[in-house]
């Protein structure tokens, strides 16, 4: 990890403008599929299972998004920001302490109603959060489907829906993550 | 910093009381946080800890505060965590009315697969067939049997070791360095073929028995299977996940256990994992041991068994603490893909080796200065009344040397020994118990200390080490005075 | 389960053993709530079949006209297969009731049982919970 810094500060000491690493922060209720898009953003590979709770620790990358570098930051699951356990503590922490970007809040489709309350404390913390609907194809073979756009309007925050293990609307939640940071830089 | 955030996203309204509370509090908070005021002041409302202290710490109108958080907290009969959280509940659902909609359909396989998962009767022998093909056919028949076999019966014996042997003997002229990395406890020899010839096909077999488990959402329904047992023994199903992977790798079963509630908790499960779960690379290495006689396979599990739930319930009953509850999300059930697995499967092996193979190496060179300065014969002539006790021959003590550098290095060690004839069916099973009991190997060690302090991680791995020698003790008395033949 | 004693019905893991004895709840007794009679705990098997004429007991009862207590159910009496709806959560202990809201267990949701041997299984949303008694039992429901 310690490569792509120094890589990373050269470039940067050779534009014009220096420029600091973005930080983007993925949360989410354990077993939502933080650490695939985690993978998908990084291209470095962190353990995925299909069982809660299996990211004890914060894992760190680096990845490309739009011309932008980010440092992508995978955190243990929380349920809410108010910890249970000690990596929800870790996580809560994490938000607290580092300053993040962009939080990217990754729910699952099928349990939306449950998860979104994390959305909205998140807001209220005042985090610069995007919404990313994980799931969508299990939502969608349970009968069940979900008004992006509306969601979109109602939180007022980008909202995007994707499938992350068929590697289905990454790249629309990259889009969202350069248009977001643009805006909120410019 | 709350200022520059980006105050565009919605921010839902609680009701007056606590919306006044909030405004109340806000107006009075006058450090900076990295979260909103708003947020700040809910969580205070809320009582939460950190928060609390830190406000305290930060505030010099924390007296006030605190009386605004009392005046509210009056107002309700019940705790304002539950208020609060019921109100945003609610407003979730308002916002979600017009966005969701939901058609049942129903997925009859999955739920028949879900429901014979989960229920007892079909689900126990659905967990027996997992364990016996997953764990015994495949870790232990194919990994630790066939492909052994192939790599290091067929592949280091026949044409690495006396290539190696050959070349050192001829390019070396020192015998002491020539055994540093040849021979017999040469570094190649012995700790690259004990590593790549017997551990890697064992761990590779288990993690990719354990990633197709993990993936497919099985482990939760295994959790609940064992809650009831598993509170016996002062843990709950949660711990399922600690224990299981123990049997890929101690070490990093420990460093998982970080994930159980309470303190209590990851202590009994580190104490567990270092006495009676044997890793991955010792389990098959006795596995194919002893499955020549079903008897002594028999023996050897109840007996590990046995030590597991006693030591396990015993300390139960000793350590005080709260029992926290079990709840679990339960996964769907989904086929898991091969590429996940896969890559699953080697970054877990990468991370196994990377941490393996420096502690071969180490211990090669270990035993090589033992060897060389006779420190290793002193120790195992001093241990010789130990093997005594345990009625096994004085070369016995050499494995369990061995097995304080890796459990699964002494393992290897016994299969060696094994292979020359020197141990009787009794003294086979005896030493495999105590092996399997014995001190945990030094990455363990080194994580039990880091995770657990270095307090509970001696006090456990003095306790190990002196009851796994007592358990092999009186397994052999027993054996013994039984008249028991294997 | 009905006091042999005194034939006060009560909840059998609410009466869990003795806080001083060192048996806790093993010791297979069970004392009543009520009158403090205490009985041998009911065994598995008894249990079950009891369960099933209950079962088609209930239904006679409820034609006859006698008040069945709705109110005040905790989750764990939800028969497998049933609906109800969380009207309100029962404890004091902070961690439970965190725990219980992180599973989006709050008042006004609906639960269906799905099994309740080894572990209680239910259904909440589209979110399957499994749970021991310890947390189950501080869900207070009503039936629908």
């Amino acid at each position: 990890m310690d490569k792509p810094v120094t890589e990373l500060n050269k470039t940067a000491s050779k534009a014009p403008s220096i420029r600091k690493k973005k930080k983007l922060v993925l949360v989410g209720t354990p077993n939502v599929g933080k650490s695939v898009i985690f993978n998908l953003l990084t291209g470095t590979y962190v353990v995925v299972s299909n069982y809660p709770g299996t990211t004890v620790e914060v894992a760190r990358g680096t990845g490309k998004i739009g011309q932008e570098v980010y440092e992508v930051i995978d955190t243990p699951g929380m349920y809410s920001l108010f910890p249970i356990t000690e990596e929800e503590r870790v996580t809560r922490t994490l938000l607290l302490t580092e300053k993040p970007d962009i939080v990217i809040h990754v729910v699952d489709a099928k349990n939306l109603e449950r998860m979104l309350p994390l959305t909205l404390q998140l807001l209220e913390a005042g985090l610069p959060v995007i919404l990313a609907v994980n799931m969508m194809d299990e939502a969608e073979v349970l009968g069940r489907t979900i008004d992006l756009d509306a969601l979109a309007k109602a939180l007022n925050i980008p909202v995007v829906g994707t499938a992350a293990a068929q590697n289905r609307g990454i790249d629309q939640l990259k889009r969202m993550v350069s248009d977001f940071v643009r805006k909120h830089v410019a | 910093m709350s200022g520059s955030m980006s105050p565009d996203g919605l921010i839902i309204q609680y009701d007056e009381t606590i919306e006044k509370a909030l405004n109340n509090i806000v107006k009075l908070l006058k450090a900076r946080y990295n979260f909103s005021k708003r947020m700040i002041a809910l969580l205070l409302l809320q009582e939460d800890e950190e928060i609390t202290q830190l406000a305290k710490l930060r505030e010099a109108d924390f007296p006030q505060i605190f009386s605004i958080i009392q005046q509210t907290k009056s107002k309700y009969k019940d705790p304002l965590r539950y208020v609060i959280t019921l109100q945003c509940r609610q407003r979730t659902d308002q916002i979600l009315s017009g966005v969701i909609t939901d058609s049942k359909k129903e997925t009859r396989l999955q739920s028949w697969l879900d429901h014979i998962t989960i229920n007892p009767i079909t689900g126990i022998p659905i967990l027996l067939i997992v364990l016996y093909f997953g764990l015994y056919k495949f870790v232990g028949e194919f990994g630790a049997g066939t492909l052994v076999d192939l790599i290091e019966g067929n592949f280091f014996e026949n044409y690495i070791n006396p290539w190696v042997n050959q070349v050192t003997a001829k390019l070396i002229p020192w015998h002491s360095i020539q055994t540093l990395i040849a021979f017999d406890y040469g570094i190649i020899t012995l700790g690259l073929r004990y590593a790549v010839a017997i551990i890697l096909p064992i761990v590779a077999t288990f993690f990719l028995a354990f990633s197709l488990l993990e993936d497919s959402g099985y482990l939760p329904r295994l959790a609940l299977l064992v809650d009831r047992l598993f509170k016996k023994i002062g843990l709950n199903g949660r711990a399922v996940i600690p224990i299981t992977l123990g049997f890929g790798c101690d070490t990093m079963a420990t460093l998982v256990s970080r994930t159980l509630e309470t303190k209590r908790e990851r202590v009994i499960a580190t104490l567990l994992l270092a006495l009676a779960i044997p890793c991955s690379a010792q389990l098959g290495v006795i596995m194919a041991l002893l499955s020549a006689n079903p008897a002594s396979l028999g023996i050897w599990a109840g007996f590990v068994i046995l030590v597991f739930l006693l030591v396990g319930y015993l300390a139960a009953q000793l350590m005080p603490g709260e029992k926290p509850a079990f709840y679990m999300e339960l996964p769907p059930l989904r086929l898991p893909k091969l590429s996940n697995i896969l890559e699953k499967t080697l970054s877990r092996m990468q991370w196994y080796f990377l941490e393996i193979i420096p502690f071969f190496i180490l211990a090669s060179v270990l035993i090589w200065v033992g060897k060389i300065t006779g420190l290793f014969d002193a120790i195992i002539n001093a241990a010789a009344p130990l093997m005594y006790a345990l009625g096994l021959p004085s070369e016995a003590a050499e494995i369990f040397l061995f097995g304080f550098f890796r459990r699964d290095y002494g393992a290897a060690g016994l299969y060696d020994l094994q292979n020359s004839g020197a141990l009787n069916g009794v003294q086979l099973v005896v030493s495999a118990v105590t092996l399997t009991l014995f001190v945990p190997c030094i990455a363990q060690f080194a994580i039990m200390i880091k995770e657990r302090g270095w307090k509970t991680g001696l006090a456990i791995g003095c306790f190990v080490f002196a009851f796994a020698f007592l358990c092999g003790i009186i397994l052999n008395l027993l054996l013994r005075s039984l008249g028991v033949t294997l | 389960m009905k006091c042999s004693f005194c034939g006060y019905e009560f909840n059998e893991t609410s009466a869990t053993g003795c806080k001083s004895c060192p048996l806790q709840a093993n010791c297979g007794q069970i004392k009543c709530p009520h009158c403090g009679f205490e009985m041998p705990q009911e065994n598995l098997v008894w249990k079950w079949f009891r369960r099933r004429r209950r079962g088609a007991g209930a239904g006679r009862r409820h034609g006859q006209g006698k008040k069945v207590c709705t109110e005040g159910m905790t989750l764990s009496e939800l028969e497998p297969g049933k609906e109800a709806i969380v009207s309100h959560i029962d404890t004091g202990n902070k961690s439970t009731l965190n725990k219980i809201m992180a599973l989006g267990i709050l008042p006004g949701v609906r639960v269906t049982m799905i099994q309740k041997f080894p572990t209680f299984v239910f259904q909440v949303g589209n979110t399957r919970v499994t749970a021991d008694e310890q947390l189950v039992n501080t869900i207070m429901i009503q039936k629908t």
